[in-house]
Parts: structure tokens; C-alpha cells; sequence
């Protein structure tokens, strides 16, 4: 067979991995721990991205806001009128705030939706139920944590009090799925009339303004009329917002580099260090093998295959355990540094997603400095007379 | 078949360490002869074992295989001339003590296309021959020197190759090992084999047809029989 060779030094490589068990061990344990450790950050830090992403998508073009010394109040509906008076823009007022529950926080967001211009995508959002409707009354859509929390369905009751602590029924007719879990996770929606009854707030404000405009390419140029027509106004295009978002996210990713280029180091280290411990032995082995007529090509060949097969198998074991480090365990300790930001929120499902371009990384940081670490010694070995390395000189 | 030229090796040229192990060594060793290269500890015997072997490449001088000038030729041919022509004996065994008898013997086959079981096929028949079949699926260390000795014999024969070269094949061994020794390579000079051994044992120097003996490197005697 002409590609028996090749079989014969794979079965080599691999009888090798399972010879030098202490080399394998070491080599398989340092790289299960960092991939863990990366593949979880990673995973997390995509899932969080993805999130971001997500929840801007469900923003209006742009959200008009009020200060009042560089504070948030509410703004006048009239004002609306004045934005809508631009062609192609849409104006729709919206009212929200918090509400504390069971020492926990959670969104009371108030729309109009006979108003509201509502994406197709809405239908994707929600888990079980239906979205709001213009004739709706007392009514609320939930977010998924929310409803598993209070072990909400559709059709239960949720009662909620406001300031005053007068007890607010609302019923439950949807719930959204957990796809856009950072957006909506604690998201109580209700209609805007039931929303201003809730906070007490006047029929001629809310709490800010979402303008819809007919031509994405002009939602630049009417959020910078708005600026100039408004006065004291907070104007946010989904841009902004998707670019806050994602700098938010962005920060953590920094403590994401951090740890990559430790472990990156630690990795190399741990390579190299098994290089060198093996060197002497391994040295010998090549020089063995070439004294009996394995060509240069042949022992880097081994080599190559058996880093590749350790790290390969160290990745895979370390992404294994990386998802089930965040989803089954929830990830603790890392969680507290990508999540600290959401401790008042309710019990906050870490949000995962696994990215190929991740993964590849993932692989690529466990093959590469392994293959740096015992490729080169042994090229250097066996492009040596097999005398001199079998001599150690 | 093969030919030296005023052969010498030197070892850390240049230094306060320079070694000359060989110097000016030319012989001629025609198929199936029988070479045994005598001469004190630290003579160059297994320098030139090495040279021979074309483990390690002359500081002057030249080797001929079949009037080819191969000591100036690329590893990648010397190593292919090893693999294809050559079963080599080391002092010291060599042998890889994390893998099996019957693993050890095979070794050399596994960079040719030859499969897993032919391979075992022929490493139990060649352990058969040295009289090791008992412990072909033994580990090194369950094994004396001398069946030590009788695997890295049986590692450089499994190829069948036409030029045999050991070094003090039948040191550190018993008397029966030593006679077990002796008839392989009676055997191999049988079947018209080139052997090239480094030896004291009075009874492998007598099989020899060449005789050559060193001191200091360089060649105090060469008798032809």
C-alpha cells in the first residue's frame, strides 16, 4: 500500500501519546486548563456581543430623551409633534421605569402599539403567547427569566405595585424567548396607558420619544435636526446605542485579552518546558530512529502528528468542560467579572454562544505553541548526524 | 563495494578538546566479506563503526559505496542508504525501552510501506530465528542484557539487509549468549552477507576474512584472508 508509511507513523505518533504517559498527562492537563479558562471568557464574551447586537436591533432609529440639569426627566409629547413634522419620521412616545420586586429590579416598559411600528422579527422573540395589541388593557409580555422566576405562564396573573404600594393586575399574554435575554430578560411590557396609570404620569409626557425613520441612510441627519430643534434633548441612534452596548461588552473584553495573553504565555511555557524535560529522551529517540533509516521527514512527521492529535484532543476536553463549566455550573468566579454590572438584576442566565472563528482560535492556541515547542527541537534533531545526537553532543 | 580513503574523523575541532579518533584509515571491503575491527578502548573503533555506518561524516577523507563518493552526499541519501542497505548493532542496544520486543524489532519497517501485521509477521519470525519468540510481547526491562543484545541483532536484521554492522555484539554477555551470538553471524557470513564488527571475542575475530586493528586512531594492522 503506498500510504502505509503514513499509517505506520500515525500509529507510531499516537502509540507515542499513550508510551510517555507523565509527558502526555502534563502536556493534556496544562492546555485542558487554559482552554477552559479561554473558552469559557470567549463564549461568554461572544454571548454578551450577540446579545448586544440583538438588543439594538430591537431599538427604534432613534430614541429622544430630556435633560433637565443634565438629568433625565420626562419630555413633553408636543415635542413629538415637532420631530414628526420632519418628512419620513415617525414619532411614538414611550414610558418606562423600575420597579423593585423581592429585592430585585425589573424593566415596566409602556408602548403604544397601534402606534409602534412592531418588526417582523417580534414573532421570533416570543417563546409562548403573543405580543401586544392596540386594544389591549391589563396586559403584559414578559421576559423569560421574569416568567421562570415568578413560574409565570400565559394566561397567569401578575400583580405589580407602585409607588404608593397599590397593587397593579396585569395578565400575562406572551412571553419572549431567551434569545434576546440581555433586552428583555427582566422586561415587564405593558400599554402605554396602562404604563402612565402605573407610574402616574401625565397624558402630555413620557419618558422619552422613539422616532422611526422611513430611510435608514437618513437616521444620521434627522437625529442631528432633532439636536438642533430640541433643545436640552438626549438623542441616541440605534448606532450609538449598538456602540455603547458593545463598548460595555468591549471592557470586559479587555480583561478577555488579559487572560488570553496569559494563558497564551502560560501555554508556550508549558510547551517549551515539556520540550526541554523531554529533550534528552527525545533527542535520543530521534537519533535512534534516524540511525535506522527514518528520514527527517518522517520524524517530523511523528511529531507533528502527535502534537496535533494532543492538542486537538486538550481543546476539545477543554471546550467540552468550558460549556459545562457556564451552562450546567453557571460559571462561577468568571461570572462575577463578566456579569458584576448585573447583580441587581434577577438571576441572569449566562447568555453563550459559540462562534467558529472562536473555536478555530480556541484549537489554533492549543496546537500552534505545542507544535513551536516539540516541532523545532526535533527538527533540530534530526537534521543532526545521528551519531552526534545518540552520543548527546 | 565498498572503499575508504584515507579516512579521519576529528571531534571538537579546533578546541582544547580535539580528539582525532581516526586518522588516514583506507580499506576495501568487497561484498560479503567479513570485517572485524580490533584495538584498545578509545583506538577509534567505533568511530569508525560510525563512519562506516554513515552516522556521522569524515573531517577528510572519503567513502566509496559501489564507487560512489557518498560521504559528501545529502543526509536525506544517507539516511535512504541506511534504511534500504544497512542493519546497524549500537554498543549500547538502543533499543526504545517504552515499547515491546516484537515494537523494538519492527521499528525500521514502520517507515516503509509494510502494514501491521506484516510487520509482526516478520518481527516474531526474525525473533523466532534468535530464539526470542517467547518474549516478543515482553517489555526491555523484563529482559537480560544478553536477549537485550539478541533484540537490537534481530532489529537490524528484520530488513534483510545486505550490510550488517555491530559493535561489540557479544560484550557484556554470558558464554551461551556469546555462542548464540556467534552462530548468527556465522550465518549471516553463510548467506554471503557484508559484515562489519567491532570485537575482542577471539572466536568472531576468527569468522572474520579482515582483520583490521587500530591504535590511536590509526591502522596498525589489516590482514586479509
Amino acid at each position: 500500500m503506498p500510504h502505509q508509511k503514513h499509517a505506520n507513523l500515525y500509529a507510531y505518533a499516537v502509540k507515542c501519546i499513550f508510551t510517555y504517559k507523565a509527558r502526555s498527562i502534563s502536556i493534556i492537563s496544562s492546555l485542558v486548563i487554559a482552554t477552559v479558562v479561554l473558552g469559557t471568557v470567549a463564549f461568554l464574551a461572544d454571548g454578551l456581543e450577540r446579545e448586544a447586537e440583538l438588543s439594538a436591533a430591537f431599538a427604534p432609529d432613534v430614541t429622544v430623551q430630556y435633560l433637565q440639569a443634565g438629568r433625565q426627566i420626562p419630555i413633553p409629547v408636543t415635542w413629538g409633534e415637532i420631530i414628526s413634522r420632519m418628512a419620513g419620521v415617525k414619532v411614538v412616545p414611550r414610558v418606562w421605569g423600575y420597579v423593585y420586586f423581592r429585592n430585585r429590579l425589573y424593566t415596566v416598559m409602556g408602548i403604544d402599539p397601534s402606534k409602534m411600528p412592531i418588526p417582523h422579527e417580534i414573532n421570533l422573540a416570543m417563546a409562548s403567547g403573543r405580543f401586544l395589541k392596540a386594544d389591549d388593557e391589563k396586559v403584559a409580555v414578559v421576559g423569560d427569566v421574569l416568567a421562570n422566576s415568578f413560574g409565570l405562564r400565559v394566561g397567569d396573573a401578575l400583580v405589580l405595585y407602585d409607588q404608593s404600594m397599590r397593587p397593579f393586575h396585569v395578565k400575562v399574554v406572551g412571553i419572549f424567548t431567551s434569545d434576546v435575554r440581555l433586552y428583555m430578560a427582566d422586561l415587564i411590557l405593558i400599554t402605554i396607558a396602562d404604563a402612565r396609570a402605573f407610574f402616574g404620569m401625565e397624558e402630555n409626557v413620557a419618558t422619552d420619544l422613539c422616532v422611526y425613520v422611513e430611510d435608514p441612510a437618513q437616521t444620521r441627519s434627522v437625529a442631528e435636526l432633532i439636536l438642533r430643534d430640541v433643545p436640552n434633548a438626549r438623542v441616541l441612534t440605534r448606532r450609538i446605542l449598538r456602540e455603547a452596548l458593545l463598548a460595555a461588552y468591549g471592557a470586559r473584553s479587555g480583561f478577555v485579552s488579559v487572560i488570553w495573553l496569559i494563558l497564551l504565555v502560560s501555554v508556550m511555557l508549558v510547551a517549551w518546558n515539556q520540550a526541554c524535560a523531554a529533550s534528552t529522551e527525545a533527542r535520543r529517540e530521534v537519533g535512534i530512529l534516524k540511525a535506522l533509516g527514518f528520514g527527517t521527514a518522517d520524524i517530523l512527521e511523528v511529531r507533528l502528528i502527535e502534537t496535533v492529535v494532543l492538542g486537538t484532543l486538550s481543546a476539545s476536553i477543554g471546550i467540552f468542560l468550558a460549556i459545562v463549566y457556564t451552562v450546567y455550573l453557571g460559571a462561577p468566579i468568571l461570572k462575577e467579572f463578566m456579569l458584576g454590572w448585573a447583580a441587581i438584576y434577577p438571576e441572569f442566565p449566562l447568555p453563550l454562544h459559540i462562534k467558529f472563528s472562536t473555536l478555530f482560535t480556541l484549537y489554533a492556541v492549543a496546537v500552534f505553541p505545542l507544535l513551536v515547542g516539540t516541532v523545532i527541537p526535533a527538527w533540530t534533531s534530526a537534521t543532526t548526524e545521528p551519531d552526534a545526537v545518540m552520543r548527546g553532543t | 563495494m565498498i572503499r575508504t580513503e584515507r579516512l579521519t574523523k576529528i571531534y571538537n575541532t579546533g578546541e582544547a578538546s580535539e580528539v582525532i579518533a581516526v586518522r588516514d584509515i583506507s580499506l576495501e571491503i568487497s561484498s560479503g566479506d567479513f570485517l572485524v575491527i580490533t584495538g584498545t578502548s578509545g583506538s577509534g573503533k567505533t568511530t569508525l563503526l560510525s563512519l562506516l555506518g554513515l552516522l556521522t561524516r569524515p573531517t577528510r577523507g572519503k567513502i566509496f559505496l559501489d564507487d560512489q563518493e557518498v560521504s559528501s552526499y545529502s543526509d536525506a541519501w544517507q539516511t535512504r542508504m541506511r534504511k534500504e542497505s544497512m542493519g546497524i548493532v549500537f554498543q549500547q542496544h538502543n533499543l526504545l525501552s517504552q515499547f515491546s520486543v516484537w515494537e523494538n524489532v519492527s521499528l525500521p519497517l514502520l517507515c516503509r510501506d509494510v502494514g501491521f501485521s506484516e510487520r509482526k509477521r516478520i518481527a516474531f519470525r526474525i525473533l523466532r530465528e534468535l530464539g526470542l519468540a517467547s518474549r516478543s510481547d515482553f517489555k526491555l526491562a523484563q529482559l537480560s542484557v544478553g536477549e537485550q543484545q539478541r533484540v537490537a541483532i534481530a532489529r537490524a536484521l528484520v530488513t534483510n539487509p545486505e550490510i550488517v554492522i555491530a559493535d561489540e555484539p557479544t560484550a557484556s554477555v554470558d558464554t551461551e549468549t556469546t555462542a548464540h551470538i556467534l552462530e548468527i553471524f556465522r550465518s549471516l557470513k553463510r548467506s554471503n552477507k557484508t559484515v562489519i564488527v567491532v570485537s575482542h571475542d577471539p572466536a568472531l575475530v576468527e569468522e572474520g576474512n579482515i582483520t583490521v586493528k587500530l591504535r590511536n586512531g590509526l591502522m596498525a594492522e589489516n590482514h586479509r584472508m
